[in-house]
């Protein structure tokens, strides 16, 4: 293994793994990286110089601090090594590795595959195979066959709604700390929406529990339609979900709209779009299990809390949303209500 | 062709967005020596294309904003490769007071938008790269940083 010496044909051509970043925020076990036949570049550009001068079988991307830049490199990235590229993601980056790593029409992706960090080098490695068709480091080095899998299968279920698909409270409290923590040094807007399902009681207690289920799904479905790609929804409770909306470095928000979401007195104005998008889809779906009298009645009530007006953590925005949410509910259900407003609910504002 | 002058051989990677007046000026004096031309969106780009034109005598020009970004990383990159960097100074993105002072005392020619074609011309002139033309720019290049120093109000330390 080489690390970061200066000198190309020194540092170059013995690793068959290029990885890039802080990889100690990565893997739990980055102090065994020499043990791996890879090279590791601290600075991206480094790593673009590295990837051209020899052949790696994969590169691995570590996303934490390379957020700014990092579609551009990875497209130079790309160009130069002519590797498989395999992001290490936090949970906070997750939603924009699943969109630098899907195909567009015409462009080609930034990146292979991602896998949320922090990992082990072994199980990296591992993995490998299965994106690069080929096993970069060999089988004696990684973990046995099968426990790859088997822990991402273990991380699927510790993070994943099973009725729904959505992800589950641990991931969205979790994914609400690590975004606001980030929003915190960068000036970032975060948005909070909790909403339940009015009268939810009554459609499992009169139509039986399968129906609610179909229902809790529906919701998903739809609430998950309604949202921008890389905003995190999940469901939170019995008939409780939450959506954190946060600014993507990445996104094409125009400049407009960028000015809108950083002006300290306004309204998130995406949020209240896609809030009350779903209002409105959610309220005319269509849902066969309920019968002929049904087709129409399904209503929700929510309430929109933002960082950092109306609080700094997500206890507090959690506690500040479920209390308007509360509050909705006992004002008449069927309305979100926008935490800290005189003139609360979001269907009553322009 | 300009007369006794040939580019042949050499390279000038421009790294600038496509529609960027500066760039498209700097390939248009290069086009006029026959220097091969490699058009960059940014500093990324110019990496990758800087490290797969091995044993090319290489001239990079771009915005010094651009080209500083990862902590001025670019330009040990560069000197690695055996290339000669030049930085412009009011196009693009601004770059920070100390850049200027970072990118000098790394080796980069920071000029102009204006002070390109003699920059080509003098890059032009030497005989191999890096070459005697090199030191005739290190010799320019402290002028140049006594002279920013001097603007920016900055004491050199010596």
């Amino acid at each position: 293994m080489s690390s970061t010496a200066d000198s190309p044909t020194r540092a170059y051509g013995c690793g068959k793994v290029l990885l890039v970043g802080d990889i100690g925020k990565a893997f739990l076990d980055a102090e065994c990286v020499r043990r791996y036949p890879c090279d590791v570049k601290a600075n991206l550009l480094d790593a673009i110089e590295a990837a051209a001068a020899c052949d790696y079988d994969a590169v691995g991307v570590v996303m934490n601090g390379l957020l700014g830049q990092l579609g551009p490199a990875l497209r130079a990235l790309r160009r130069a090594a002519k590797a498989p590229i395999i992001l290490l993601a936090q949970m906070v980056d997750e939603p924009i590795a699943r969109r630098l790593v899907q195909r567009k029409p015409g462009v080609e992706k930034a990146a292979d595959a991602y896998r949320v960090c922090p990992t082990t080098l072994a199980g990296f490695g591992s993995g490998l195979k299965t994106v690069t068709g080929t096993a970069a480091w060999a089988q004696a080095d990684v973990l046995p066959p099968g426990v790859e899998k088997r822990m991402r299968y273990l991380e699927r279920l510790a993070t994943t709604d099973d009725l729904t698909g959505l992800k589950n409270r641990r991931y969205i409290r979790e994914f609400a700390r690590q975004i606001i923590e980030r929003a915190r040094h960068s000036a970032g807007r975060v948005t909070l929406l909790v909403f339940d399902i009015d009268n939810f009681k009554h459609y499992n207690d009169v139509y039986g529990h399968a129906t609610g289920d179909e229902i809790l799904r529906q919701a998903a479905i739809l609430v998950r339609r309604c949202c921008r790609p890389h905003d995190v929804v999940g469901r939170i409770g019995g008939d409780e979900f939450a959506v954190v909306f946060w600014d993507d470095p990445h996104g094409v928000a125009s400049e407009a709209a960028q000015d809108r979401r950083h002006a300290e007195t306004d309204h998130p104005s995406e949020p209240i779009v896609v809030a009350r998008r779903f209002q409105n889809e959610f309220g005319h779906a269509e849902l066969n299990l309920l019968g002929p009298e049904g087709q129409g009645v399904l209503a929700i009530s929510g309430a929109l809390a933002r960082f950092p007006r109306d609080g700094t953590t997500v206890q507090e925005l959690f506690e500040r949303a479920d209390a308007a949410l509360l509050e909705a509910k006992r004002s008449g259900k069927n309305r979100i209500y926008l935490v800290g407003e005189p003139k609360n609910n979001i269907a009553d504002l322009p | 062709m300009v007369d006794g002058v040939s580019g042949r051989h050499r390279v000038v990677i421009v790294v600038a967005a496509a529609r960027d007046a500066p760039a498209t000026e700097i390939a248009r004096v290069a086009g006029e020596y026959e220097v091969d031309v490699r058009r960059c969106n940014d500093v990324y780009d110019a990496t990758a294309e800087l490290a797969l034109l091995r044993d090319r005598c290489v001239l990079v020009v771009g915005p010094l904003g651009e080209l500083a970004k990862e902590g001025c990383r670019f330009f040990a990159v560069a000197a690695r490769n055996s290339a000669r960097c030049c930085a412009l100074l009011g196009a693009g993105p601004p770059a920070e007071p100390h850049v200027v002072s970072t990118a000098v005392r790394a080796g980069v020619l920071v000029v102009g938008a204006d002070e390109i074609r003699s920059v080509l011309e003098t890059w032009l002139a030497g005989g191999g790269c890096p070459s005697s033309t090199a030191i005739r720019l290190d010799e320019e290049h402290r002028a140049t940083e006594a002279e920013l120093n001097a603007l920016l109000g900055q004491d050199i330390d010596e």
